[in-house]
């Protein structure tokens, strides 16, 4: 292979990634550009040109696809450069949850490590569609902001986010009050709300089951008046502050961990039916709280704070 | 750490150069030239572009209408000439003026 073969072998390379319509326009033209340097650093270097020195040329010039990317139109970013952190962290966690759910699910009722190829092949394959559903979103919206770019100046999405409408908390803490008291007793609740109208069978399903009354209730109803005084204490003063924010987070944080450990350590009712109900139940709190305490945590964290050295004039 | 510093220097000096390397070229093509011959004016005048940096731009400056270009065979194969358009024109005369502006502005900050 001689310097000019070489050179239309590399042009072959490059054209293959343009567009099909310029292609022979952009590889005549670089074929002449690349023979013209070719023969310039012939001349510097005070010999006839060959493969050794065309070979250098070309490798300055860049790999072919490189160099076809810059003869091509710009794009569009489907992922736009500064969401790409927290779209790997998004799929990151996605995957792991997907993952260790997965996990949970296979080995529930026992089995060996024949059921990881299992798992695998459920579980740990199919994660792969998170990503997948991510790209789409984000593709869609980046079409959006394209499409229909915001216009107008910049509003506050919320003026004060820590100012309370008190008397909606005020209907709030009421609410939780009876929901706190329904708790102690649900059976005797039902009964006095009801009169005992209702078949004896109805309210035998909501007697608790006797641990769970002993140990795991009285630790509940305990965090749930504490979020009450918290609650109380924050109509008082009119607005959340920091030491608020952080202690309902510890609160809510801690009612996760007593209703997981409720779920896991055994029956909460007596009866099975009223008990499945109950699981059910208990789960769907815990998934809202874990996502009210995320995004509690991500504002704690995204607030701007002045440096503790910084003083204040 | 110098490595890390003169990386740092490196790639902005590179940034800034590219910065004007569209002036740069505008600013030879008032009258035609082909893509090496037009390298090798800019190099002569102190404006080493890279041939993979400038070979595209040149096209990717025609699709903006800043440029227009034909074939033509003059002492040698035929060979591709860009020049500036009526829009290039417009366009060189503004960026010169910002240009100027701008290096005014620099010197006073460096003083």
């Amino acid at each position: 292979m001689n310097a000019n073969e070489l050179i239309a072998a590399y042009v072959d390379d490059v054209v293959r990634h343009v567009e099909r319509k310029r292609r022979n326009d952009v590889g005549v033209e670089l074929r002449t550009l690349l023979e013209d340097e070719l023969q310039g650093q012939a001349e510097i270097a005070g010999r006839p040109s060959d493969v050794e020195m065309a070979m250098d040329l070309l490798r300055r010039f860049g790999r072919p696809q490189d160099v076809a990317l810059r003869y091509r139109k710009p794009g569009f970013p489907i992922i736009e450069p500064a969401e790409g952190p927290a779209f790997v962290r998004q799929t990151a966690i996605g995957m792991a949850a997907v993952w260790i759910l997965g996990l949970v699910v296979t080995f529930r009722d026992g089995g060996g490590a024949e059921r990881l190829t299992h798992w695998w092949m459920t579980y740990g394959l199919g994660a792969f569609w998170w990503p997948g559903f991510l790209v789409v979103c984000t593709g869609v919206a980046a079409w959006v902001r394209r499409r229909f770019p915001v216009e107008g100046e910049w509003q506050p999405r919320t003026i004060d986010r820590d100012r309370i409408n008190r008397p909606l908390w005020v209907l709030a803490i009421a609410a939780s009050t009876l929901g706190t008291i329904w708790l102690m007793s649900p059976a005797q609740s039902a009964e006095q709300l009801t009169g005992g109208r209702l078949a004896s069978e109805f309210y035998a399903s909501l007697v608790y089951d006797e641990t769970f009354r002993q140990w795991r209730l009285p630790l509940l109803l305990a965090l749930m008046i504490g979020h009450l005084m918290l609650f109380a204490a924050l109509v008082a003063q009119g607005r959340w502050q920091r030491l608020t924010r952080r202690l309902d987070i510890l609160l809510s944080a801690g009612v996760v961990g007593l209703l997981v450990w409720s779920i896991a350590a055994g029956p909460i009712f007596q009866r099975e039916a009223a008990d499945g109900i109950a699981r059910g139940a208990i789960a769907l709190v815990v998934f809202f709280v874990i996502w009210d305490i995320a995004v509690k945590v991500y504002r704690e964290q995204a607030r701007v704070r002045i440096p503790v050295f910084v003083k204040r004039s | 750490m110098v490595a890390a510093r003169d990386d740092a220097a490196a790639r902005l000096e590179q940034e800034l150069r590219r910065g004007i390397t569209v002036l740069a070229v505008l600013s030879r093509l008032r009258k035609p030239e082909y893509g090496y011959s037009l390298r090798q004016a800019l190099a002569q005048s102190g404006m080493a572009i890279e041939e993979g940096t400038l070979y595209p731009l040149l096209r990717r400056l025609e699709e903006q209408g800043l440029l227009t270009s034909e074939w033509r065979i003059e002492a040698g194969p035929p060979r591709r000439y860009y020049v500036l358009s009526a829009d290039g024109r417009a366009v060189f005369k503004t960026l010169t003026g910002t240009w100027r502006d701008l290096v005014g502005t620099a010197n006073r900050l460096l003083e």
